[in-house]
């Protein structure tokens, strides 16, 4: 299965290779919607997003050489995507990106079970208020599908630490969403 | 596990992906890849400029410094052979007055087919651009005429000898 999804654009791909403008369109129709939500999750801003967007299909193709098919095109572009936004978000306030504080975080150590009323726009809503350092952990977790140690890659922290952020962010989520509920 | 908000999202997965880019983005994309690709034009335009230059210049230079060293050779060459020269016609003088006519005229005879050939070979040398196997050539010829006539001289001289201790010998 692996090998098939793998190879599923490979003759588009050759194509890009070789400087092939059409195919390059068709790789980013394919591929920019899922790429700019990314973005967004880890941005919030839009033109920052679109900016982070722009500046990773560019370096996609100028470095389309160095894409080994040892993973996926999308999963070598979303990485891309990623590196380009927390880039962004570093570039854009000069406040370093674990240092926000959370209140007490045993308090809400007691799962999900007491939201209801989930709804997707209530929830991306939540995760773009979410402050910058969770919001890059618990979307590269929640929505991404990284592990804690491709995360701690990542951002250049800890294993540990992408952890204990990602909880304290995940009960951040929760709060925001419990808001929501209760006034929202 | 069993979170009820990851659970969510998992199911939802492809329902958060609804955000659409604005058109700009790809038009921008294009707009730097032209660029860049002009820029990768007037790069190569240039890298080829300064390698013909270069290719140029190295030749040009090679090229002098052949001929700086074919002039050299040359004028060498003919110092060479204003030397030999010189030498030959002395030896010429002197056998043609040593006074033994009959004997001398067949050496000079030599001499003369020598000299032609040395004609023809500088016609060829002249015609060749200086080729260095004519000039040695040459060389040669000019060595073996000045050994023959060296060798007339001293015969030349022998007799002279000879005829001096015969006169000796009558007036005692």
């Amino acid at each position: 299965m692996n090998s098939q999804t793998i190879n599923i654009h490979a003759g588009l791909i050759e194509r890009c290779r070789n400087g092939d403008q059409v195919a390059q369109y068709e790789i980013y129709q394919l591929y920019s919607k899922a790429m700019y939500n990314t973005a967004l999750r880890i941005c919030a801003v839009q033109e920052e997003a679109e900016d982070v967007l722009q500046e990773a299909f560019l370096s996609a193709f100028r470095n389309i050489a160095s894409y080994r098919e040892d993973s996926t095109f999308g999963a070598w572009l979303k990485r891309i995507v990623i590196n380009k936004a927390i880039t962004s978000l570093r570039r854009s306030e000069k406040e370093a990106l674990m240092m926000e504080e959370v209140e007490d975080v045993e308090k809400y150590d007691d799962g999900f079970e007491s939201v209801s009323g989930l709804t997707v726009e209530r929830v991306k809503a939540a995760v773009l208020e979410l402050p910058k350092g969770f919001r890059s952990v618990v979307s590269l977790y929640l929505f991404e599908g990284y592990d804690h140690k491709e995360i701690s890659d990542i951002l250049g922290i800890t294993e540990s630490t992408s952890k204990s952020q990602f909880k304290r962010g995940k009960d951040k989520l929760r709060q925001l969403l419990e808001k929501e509920v209760k006034y929202g | 596990m069993g979170d009820q908000l990851e659970k969510f999202i998992l199911d939802n997965r492809q329902e958060f992906d609804s955000e659409v880019p604005s058109e700009k983005v790809w038009q921008h994309i294009q707009q730097q890849q032209t660029k860049s690709d002009k820029w990768l034009g007037v790069w190569k335009v240039a890298a080829v400029i300064l390698l013909i230059s270069t290719v140029y210049l190295i030749v040009d230079k090679q090229l002098a410094e052949q001929k700086d060293s074919t002039t050299a050779m040359e004028s060498e060459f003919y110092q060479v052979e204003q030397y030999y020269t010189q030498l030959i016609a002395q030896r010429k003088q002197e056998i043609a007055t040593s006074g033994q006519s009959s004997l001398s005229r067949e050496f000079l005879v030599e001499i003369e087919r020598l000299d032609q050939m040395y004609a023809q070979l500088k016609q060829t040398y002249k015609s060749q651009n200086s080729s260095e196997l004519i000039s040695d050539m040459m060389i040669k010829n000019l060595q073996l005429r000045i050994e023959i006539l060296n060798k007339q001289v001293k015969i030349l001289n022998d007799l002279k000898n000879q005829e001096n201790e015969a006169n000796k010998h009558i007036e005692i």
